[in-house]
Formats: structure tokens, sequence, C-alpha cells
């Protein structure tokens, strides 16, 4: 292997990379746009629930309550009508719950029997069974309140939220982009460029030169480790200035994972392009096969431990998994290479595997 | 005269889009296939709900109350695995490890303590109450909350069990602790299914996908390729070609999407039959020309399929987060909620859970389905215009 050619082909694709502005852009802008997305317009919780409240007898009393209900950040009362039908109500329209009280509403919470029924709606079960907490909670918060009465409290539950105390999002997202975008530059661009190479025959030129298969592979795969390394730091720099996401761990630790991460994403990628010929089949496969399991099944979205079974031993194949876990556990909690070889050592294994048959089947084609 | 010629060259570019298409047999199996495929797995996955949680109990108290808020917590079907750990440093470290979720800590004394909580005579309201600490892993915000939530309430019930035994045993008979009953029931889903509300979902994001990626990269491969400029010098007029192009990825699209969410949803038993099959059916219509129309445009805006690519995947990412697919948009600020009323991804899946799992009737969706079609034919109007633009 000669040093000089590798460092040729390395220029040659990182020209290539900076000739193409617009993908540039999109890569680098990515992150940054989804950072902010999810930093400022979107959110996991749930607000503003739109309610209606079925209210038979308008007293004093129910329209204290439908203020109180207005006024909690969780509910929005879109209608409060006298009579109706909850259910067609709810086929026809927007809200998600009907709350129906009695007529004597007034006269019952005082002298005790009163009847609230909650009419959800199911089709969307997060929210659903966000409400049906919600809604009997803030009833006896208000009812509570309002006749200056003191439930009985037995057990007072003091819970404290560990390495994330104000329950910030960020902290969530960004660790999850980490793995995202890295999985995004490594494997879906980098078969991508192979293949295109492959389809308009400058592959064919590359390889009737001189250049050794390996020469070929490093210089062609070195930019884009650079180029992610790039946008990996500049998501934690944006994280950490704008967020106010700080690494709790050890940086050099996080770096060297991310390194063995990003080796594990290029090695799919350079794979991907030697089962395919052609750009289309090469995207197709890698959103299949990387994308959308590194985002659904890593336990970035979605909670690993509610997977079924099959699902769990998936999800253990799955690089990201792994390497969310790393980040999570250097960034929030401060966690040392004693918590985390395991899944550091499991990167490099998978590193190791994917690269080694990936340049074998790229240098069988060579 | 003219329109029968422009019939005739139609036809002809039909003919050749399809049969390329048919001949590409790789990405026609992609095209199937991984929706579905998707669909089936990620049905199973998509879910926002905390399950078999992991837990530990420190318990400092040693008591017969003690074990019992340990066994109350395991007898509950979230609460599955369970850890007891001698010292508070241990569950931190399991913590720490990521090897349980939370961990309750019930101090020295509780017992004592929750005997002292009960109301008593002179002091009808109760008394200080027993305190009980979680510990939870807060790394990831929405699962931790759930999680916390579910064990609070679960020693809360445990609390008022005890009280309303209390109060039994001297006799007192109780209805309710509070003047007030609350009864819910829920419509729609009674099981709260989550693969009914992701399943449809899912399969409108890759449609979407699909169809907006391989219609522009048909248009920019020929580019490439230099074939479309070939097209371009014969007699066939740009809006021929324009639509010859887009009318079998426009088909193609609503049957991906068909059979995706009848496969799919008879799998994982979606009630597909509540849904008005026509107003489906339009719904699809409009919304695959919507993505026919973004594959168009960014195939003017770029060079490369490599481009068209990431520029597609750019434009998505936004449409997915902001349609409402996981995350609600009543939760959005405002402005956002403003922002996403241009985004049809949001309207057409609106209509199709509303059809789907509520059995609306279609009459009631009409502005959701103005707001697609609005959407739709001015965004297939650029197209054309760009499009003509770029190939005079």
């Amino acid at each position: 292997m000669n040093p000089n050619r590798l460092v040729a082909v390395a220029a040659k694709e990182f020209h290539h990379i900076l000739r193409d502005g617009q993908t540039l852009f999109i890569i680098v802008s990515l992150p940054v746009v989804m950072m902010f997305m999810f930093g400022y317009a979107l959110k996991s919780e749930i607000e503003d629930a739109p309610i209606v409240l079925i209210d038979p007898h308008p007293s004093p009393a129910s329209r204290i309550l439908a203020q109180a209900l207005e006024a909690n950040s969780q509910f929005h009362v879109v209608e409060v009508v006298a009579a109706g039908d909850p259910e067609k109500i709810l086929v026809r329209t927007r809200a998600r719950a009907i709350i129906r009280i009695d007529a004597d509403y007034e006269k019952n919470i005082t002298e005790g029997g009163a009847q609230v029924s909650v009419l959800l709606d199911g089709s969307d079960p997060a929210m659903a069974t966000t409400l049906r907490y919600a809604i009997p909670g803030f009833f006896h918060a208000h009812i509570a309140q309002a006749l200056q009465q003191k439930v009985p409290e037995v057990v007072h539950v003091d819970t404290r939220f560990l390495y994330n105390p104000e329950q910030k999002s960020a902290l969530f997202f960004v660790p999850g982009l980490m793995a995202t975008i890295l999985i995004m530059i490594g494997a879906l661009l980098t078969s991508v460029t192979v293949t295109r190479e492959k389809e308009s025959g400058t592959l064919s030129n590359l390889r009737i030169s001189n250049l050794h298969a390996g020469e070929i592979i490093l210089g062609k795969l070195t930019p884009y480790f650079v180029i992610a390394s790039v946008s990996g730091f500049f998501i934690l720099l944006v994280g950490r200035l704008v967020f106010d996401v700080h690494i709790r761990g050890n940086s050099g630790f996080l770096a060297c994972s991310t390194a063995l991460y990003l080796l594990v994403a290029l090695g799919i990628g350079l794979l991907i392009s030697t089962v395919v010929q052609k750009q289309q089949h090469a995207m197709l496969m890698s959103l299949g096969l990387t994308m959308m399991p590194t985002i659904m099944l890593s336990g970035f979205v979605f909670p690993l431990a509610s997977l079924p079974y099959p699902l769990q031993i998936l999800s253990k194949i799955i690089p990201a998994t792994w390497y969310l876990q790393i980040v999570r556990g250097v960034v929030l909690k401060a966690a040392s290479w004693n918590d985390l070889w395991f899944c550091a050592l499991v990167l490099g294994v998978m590193a190791v595997v994917l690269l080694v048959l990936a340049s074998a089947r790229f240098s069988r084609e060579h | 005269m003219r329109s029968h010629i422009f019939m005739r060259s139609l036809f002809a570019i039909l003919k050749k889009e399809f049969a390329q298409i048919k001949r590409d047999k790789i990405s026609l199996r992609l095209l199937f296939i991984l929706p579905i495929l998707q669909t089936l797995v990620l049905g199973y996955a998509l879910s926002r709900d905390v399950k078999n949680i992991s837990f530990g109990v420190v318990d400092l108290d040693h008591s017969a109350e003690s074990a019992e808020v340990a066994e109350h917590m395991s007898h509950n079907a979230r609460f599955t695995r369970h850890t007891t750990f001698a010292r508070i440093e241990d569950a931190r470290e399991a913590l720490l490890r990521g090897q349980i979720l939370l961990t309750i800590i019930i101090p020295k004394g509780f017992s004592e303590d929750v005997e002292r909580a009960m109301p008593t005579e002179d002091d009808p309201e109760s008394g200080t109450p027993a305190k009980v600490q979680i510990l939870v892993d807060g790394q990831d915000a929405a699962t931790s909350a759930t999680g916390a939530g579910y064990a609070e309430s679960i020693l809360q019930a445990w609390g008022t069990q005890q009280l309303v035994k209390h109060l039994e045993a001297q006799g007192i008979e109780v209805q309710s602790i509070t003047p007030l009953e609350i009864h819910d029931r829920i419509l729609f889903n009674p099981e709260l299914e989550y693969s009914w509300y992701m399943v449809p979902g899912m399969v409108v994001l890759l449609v979407t996908m699909v169809t907006a990626l391989l219609t522009s990269f048909s248009l920019v491969r020929e580019r490439e390729n230099g074939t479309l400029e070939q097209l371009m010098v014969t007699p066939v007029s740009p809006s021929a070609v324009l639509l010859g192009k887009a009318i079998p990825y426009w088909i193609l699209g609503q049957i991906v999407f068909i059979l995706a969410l009848t496969i799919t949803g008879l799998w994982f038993g979606v009630p597909l039959t509540r849904a008005n099959p026509l107003g489906l059916l339009l719904g699809i219509s409009l919304f695959a020309l919507t993505c026919v129309s973004l594959g168009i445009v960014v195939s003017t805006a770029v060079q490369s399929q490599q481009q068209a690519l990431f520029m597609i995947w750019f434009f998505l990412i936004f449409f997915i987060l902001t349609s409402g697919f996981m995350l609600p948009f009543e939760s959005m600020p405002m402005w956002m909620q403003s922002v996403t009323e241009f985004n049809a991804v949001r309207h057409f899946l609106y209509i199709v859970r509303a059809l789907i799992l509520r059995g609306a009737p279609a009459i009631s969706l009409w502005p959701e389905y103005a707001k697609l079609a609005f959407i739709g034919g001015m965004l297939f109007l650029t197209s054309v215009v760009l499009f003509k633009r770029k190939s005079s």
C-alpha cells in the first residue's frame, strides 16, 4: 500500500464532495435544523389536548371548572355544550376527550356523589393513556381546592430524576441525532457514492489503474470518516452552546467509541455497495436496513424494554443500540470505561467483521 | 388533431415508462416488499408505551408493610423485572449502568410513619404522610416521566387502600375517598393497541418516501444519461413527457399504499372495515399527486440522483416530524401548527387515521381533503412550470 496513492484517491474524493455543495449543505444543516426543531417546536409531552365539556345545567361551580380546565396546560377546552351525543362529537371532531358532568354538579360536589363521565378517543393510545390519568388527577386537585378540603394522603412519593433533573428533552435528542446522522453519512452517503462510480464506470477506471484495492477503499472511506466526525463534533457543539448539553464523562472515550461506530457505518455502506449495482438500489437498501432501524429500533425514539422479545434480540444487532448507550452514558451519566466497555467491544467486533467482509467482497470484484 | 397527437405520444411514453419499471425487478421488489416488511416489523416496535419496566427496591425498613409495597409493585403488569438492593449505592450503580429504569427507596421507620399518617378522632384530616423515594434514570425524558408516573400512582393506590382498610376497621363505611366519582370509557381502540395507530401512519410515511424518491430518481437518471434530452428533441411535447413520467408513479404509489395497508392492517387486526373505501381512495389519489409533484420539483433542482436523495430526505424529515406521526401536534407551538397547514403528510395522516380508527364519515373530513387537493394542485402546477422551464 502506497500512502501517496492513498492520499491521491482521498483527495479526489474530497474534491468530489466539496464540489457538490448542495449535498454538503444538506449534510451539515440537517442535524442543526433537526436540533432546533426538537428543541423549540417538537414536544413529546401532551399539551393543549382538545376537550369538549358537556355541562347540562351551567352553574357557577361548573363555570369555574371550565375555566380551571382551560387554565391547565394539558387541556384545551374547545367547546362547552349543554347537550349532545358524546360519541358523535368524538367521531366528527378533533376533540380527544369528552367530559360530561351531571346536572346537579354544584350540589353534588359539596354533598358527595358527583358523577363525571369521561369518553376518550382511543385512536391515539399515548394521548388516551395520558388523559386517562390526567383528568382524574385534575378533578381531585380541583375539587380539593374548590372545597378547601384535603384529601388524606398516606404515602407521599418524592420522585427524583437523576442525570436529567430538569427533564430537558435536548439530553434525549442530541445523542439520538449523533447516532442517526453518523449512520446517514457513513452508510447511506458512502454506499450511494460508491455505486455512482460503479454506474458511471469510473470505478472500473480506478480498478484498471495500478491502485491496490485497499488504497481505493481507504481513500474512498477516509473523507466520509472525516466529514462524519466533523458533523458529530458539530452536533455536540451546538448541543453545548445552544441547548446546554455538557459532556459529563470522558470525552476521549466518547471520541474513540464514535470512531468505532463510524467504522461500523462505513463497513455497512461499503458492503451494500458491493451487493448492488445501482444508486437507486443502494439508497433503498441503506434506508431500509440502516436508517429506519436506527431511528426506530435503537431505543432513540421508542423505549427498548417495551419491545417484544424477538425485536429486543433484533435490536442487539443494530449498531446504534450500543452506540446510543455509550453516548447517553458518557454525556448524561458520566459513565466510564468500566460501565461501558462491553458496548464498545460489541461495536469493535462489528466494525472488524463488516470491514473485513466488505473489503473481501470489494477486492474480489476488483 | 393536436390533442390526438398529444394523447398518442403520451401513451407511447407511458408504455415505455411502465416497461422500464417492470424491467427493473430489484427496484420493484424493494418498492413493494420494503414498506410491507418494515411495517410488519416496526408495527411491534412503534409503541411509546412503557412496559416491562425493570425496577429496584431498596428496603431499609424490613417490615411487613415495606414488603407489601414491593410486592404490590411487582404485581403490576408493567413492572416485570424486580431486583432487591441492600444499599442505596447499589441501586444507583444499577441505574448508572442502565440495568433498571427506577428504584423505590423505602426509608427506615416506614411502617410507623404509615401508622401515624392515618386520620384519628381528634384529627380527622390525616397527619404527615409516610415518605417513599423514587430515583429515576432521567436520560430519556418521556420514558422516565411515564415510568415514574406509573410507579407513583401504584404507591399512592397502596396508600389509599391502607386508609380504606384502616377506616373500615374502625367501623366507618367508605364509599369513596373523594366526593366525586369518575368513570372513563375508551372509544375506537378500547385495548389501546399502539399498532392500530402506528401501522397506518407507517404505511403513509413509507409510501411518501418511495413515491417521491422514485419519481425524481427516474427523471434525474434520464437527465444523467442524456435520454431526457433525446426525448425533448422529438416532437413529443414536454407536457406529454412530464405526464408520462408522473402517471406511472402516481398509480404505483396508490397501489403500494393499498397493498401495504391491507396486508399490514390485516396482520395487526387494524379495523380497516370501519373506513370508507372511497374516502381512502380519494385521499391517496390526492396525496400521491403531492408526492409525485414533490419528486418532479426536486428533480428540476438537482444534478444527480444523490442530490435528489438528500434533498427529498431533508424535506421528508420535516414533513414527518411535524405531521403528528409520533409526536402529538397539539403540543407544538401555535406558529409551528400554522406552518404545518402546508404539510400534506399531516392532512393525509389525519384523514387515514380518522377514517380507519374512528370510522369518521368522509364528509366530515372535507377541510382536510380540500387542503390536500390545494397543496397537491399547487405543487403539481409548480412542478409543470419548473419542468418546462428546465427543459426548454
